[in-house]
């Protein structure tokens, strides 16, 4: 049903839109993540958190409609690399959102699947509203026939 | 057999090679020293001896065999002073002749006996006895015919008297053949002492050359084995300019191995200094780590603060003081922030991205970056260089950051208006061209009891300053292998000045025509 609709390319102007789409908030910190649920289920969009990198690729395996993961990705279970690295892997055409410091390390792009930067910041919530906005609007174009992005 | 005996030569040689390296250096001089010496007082001996011998030779021999030659001259002379008496006393019958006859006689008995003490050999010895036997038979037959003539019995005199005559002669000659055995003896000595004098000869030219193979013997191992090294040890260890040309060795190296104990002292001063300083540096390194893994843990929940002051400030229905208390919030997260951001890029290990860059480019980007700021501030700024500008390696990143940063300070310095002047100079220093970058203001100026704290890390005179921008800008420049400096006196300004190693080979990054190309200069 849910595929069904998403085939159709419904437009983004009807009534929460956003709300067949699920996004992965990953952090450690549990106020950034209660954060990022309350601004993101602000837009119309389905939360899901996860705290550390297990649970991270718990989920994406199990939860198979996960549309976008915003991640960052200092968890204290697991190196950075290594982490992207298998994300990018297991599901390669997974949109990826980096929330993290832009200092630490060169940003990495892995594998086939977008990957994007949002440096994290005081108001870093606005950046990944437009991105994620932006990400799932192309992945996720309407039917041939309509215009696309 | 022969083999074996072969065999034991060659370990005979090979024993005695090996015992004189074994020898000891001091123990061979002495070696050398002591036969040099013993050779020179044996042969120096030897001939000593040879000198009494030949003393002795001809003292003793010589002497006694002239005197023995001389007696028996006398012994010839007395024989020879008793012909005649006979006939005169033939002639006139006087018995005074026949007396001086017997003086006579006696006085060849008393010869001979003086002849026979002065003899030593057998044969002289036993030529005397002959001597004197024939004289007594000559004795005989003469006394004969005195008394033949004395009873007048003539005729058996005469043929007695050929006797006589041929005794005498017999006589004679014998005397004349004992006195050849002298001569002889004596020539005898001479060769004798003519051929020791060759051997003495022989034995001193021996020694001479055996005392003179020592004496090369000694010189070599003197200088191979002290006086060379010596003299390769002090030309090792002496320090430039120290040689005076002398040839004295041992003063030379003296003062060598003294400076070399002086340079090991200092060096361990300076050890034990630098060991210090490690110690301290090392320490300040883990406190550095420590603080930086503490700045790395205060972003998160820092950030997080952030966030939601962000969201606070987004939907704000606030009193007054309410606002009041957000702002001052929110400034103070700022300035933590700050510090927090700073703090990482100094502890941060550098990465520097070296390129051949202009720093006139620098000097551009920074004023174009600042534009504004400095316009609000109400600052006239000024650019100058000096010659042509070299091109230098550098991170134009890092060093417009610098150049910011110190732009910014003046600015705030001087609080409203006031100039800055930026000046580009190329001078050439004791390690080569420096490219000088010099930042004045008109500002307060620095007093002089914080001018050199101003570099240290979390000094700042700013209420909201971090105190970390000069310790940063510093390490940036020193990373590109350069200084920082500042002069300042109150009252009259402040200026820092970057100066930054001149690449010689690099290419100028306009033209790309390498440096020493370059056919204008400005000077």
């Amino acid at each position: 049903m849910i595929d069904d609709e998403k085939e159709t390319g419904m437009c983004m102007d009807t009534d929460s839109p956003n709300r067949r789409f699920t996004i992965l908030a990953a952090d450690r910190n549990p106020h950034v993540r209660d954060f990022l649920k309350r601004e993101m289920t602000a837009e119309g969009f389905q939360v899901d958190l996860a705290k550390n990198a297990r649970e991270v690729l718990e989920r994406v395996y199990q939860n198979e409609s996960i549309d976008l993961v915003i991640i960052d990705p200092d968890m204290p279970d697991a190196s950075k690399e290594e982490l992207l690295a298998q994300l990018s892997d297991r599901i390669p055409y997974l949109p990826v959102v980096i929330h993290s410091f832009s200092t630490d390390d060169a940003s990495q792009t892995k594998g086939p699947s977008d990957v994007a930067f949002v440096e994290k910041e005081g108001g870093s919530i606005e950046a990944l509203k437009k991105i994620v906005m932006e990400i799932l609007s192309r992945t996720h174009r309407p039917a041939p026939g309509n215009s696309s992005g | 057999m022969i083999l074996s005996h072969h065999r034991r030569e060659d370990r005979f040689k090979g024993e005695i090679a090996t015992m004189w390296r074994g020898i000891n250096l001091r123990i061979r001089i002495y070696l050398i020293l002591a036969c040099l010496v013993a050779i020179t007082m044996g042969g120096g001996g030897v001939m000593v001896w040879y000198t009494y011998r030949m003393q002795h030779l001809l003292s003793h021999i010589v002497d006694r065999n002239v005197a023995s030659f001389r007696a028996a001259l006398t012994l010839e002379n007395a024989l020879a002073n008793q012909k005649g008496f006979v006939t005169y006393f033939v002639l006139d019958g006087d018995p005074d002749w026949l007396r001086q006859l017997g003086e006579y006689r006696q006085i060849f008995r008393q010869r001979l006996e003086h002849v026979r003490l002065l003899v030593a050999t057998i044969e002289e010895k036993r030529a005397l006895d002959i001597i004197e036997s024939e004289y007594n038979d000559y004795l005989r037959i003469k006394d004969q015919v005195i008394e033949n003539y004395r009873t007048g019995n003539q005729p058996p005199a005469t043929g007695l008297h050929k006797e006589v005559r041929d005794r005498f002669f017999s006589l004679l000659n014998r005397c004349e053949q004992f006195n050849n055995l002298t001569v002889q003896k004596l020539s005898e000595v001479r060769s004798r002492s003519r051929a020791e004098a060759g051997e003495l000869r022989v034995i001193a030219v021996t020694v001479m050359g055996a005392a003179l193979l020592l004496g090369i013997a000694l010189a070599f191992v003197l200088v191979n084995q002290i006086l060379r090294p010596l003299r390769m040890l002090a030309s090792e260890t002496r320090s430039e300019g120290e040689w005076d040309g002398s040839n004295n060795e041992v003063k030379a190296l003296t003062r060598s191995v003294r400076g070399l104990m002086e340079d090991a002292d200092q060096t361990q001063v300076a050890l034990a200094r630098s060991r210090e300083n490690l110690l301290q540096a090392e320490k300040m390194a883990l406190v550095g780590r420590l603080a930086a893994g503490m700045a790395h843990s205060i972003r998160n929940p820092l950030t997080s603060v952030k966030m939601r002051l962000f969201s606070l400030g987004r939907d704000r229905t606030l009193s007054r003081s309410q606002e009041e208390d957000f702002s001052v919030i929110s400034e103070e997260i700022r300035h933590i922030d700050a510090l927090v951001e700073n703090f990482l890029e100094f502890s941060r290990p550098p990465k520097l991205k070296m390129q051949a860059i202009s720093p006139s480019m620098v000097v551009d980007r920074t004023l174009q970056l600042l534009h504004h700021r400095i316009k609000s501030f109400g600052v006239t700024i000024k650019t100058e260089s000096k010659g042509s500008i070299p091109s230098i390696q550098g991170d134009i990143e890092q060093l417009t950051e610098v150049l910011v940063n110190l732009v910014v300070n003046a600015c705030e310095a001087m609080d409203g208006d006031g100039s800055i002047l930026i000046r580009e100079e190329v001078v050439d220093g004791k390690e080569g061209r420096v490219m000088l970058i010099e930042v004045s203001d008109t500002g307060p100026g620095i007093p002089e009891p914080i001018l050199s704290k101003v570099f240290e890390p979390f000094f700042t005179t700013k209420e909201e300053g971090t105190g970390l921008g000069l310790s940063i800008v510093r390490r940036i420049v020193e990373e590109h292998g350069g200084r920082l400096e500042v002069h300042s006196r109150e009252g009259s300004g402040a200026t820092f000045t970057i100066a930054l190693p001149v690449d010689p080979d690099a290419q100028d990054p306009w033209t790309g025509i390498p440096k020493n190309q370059r056919p204008i200069s400005y000077d």
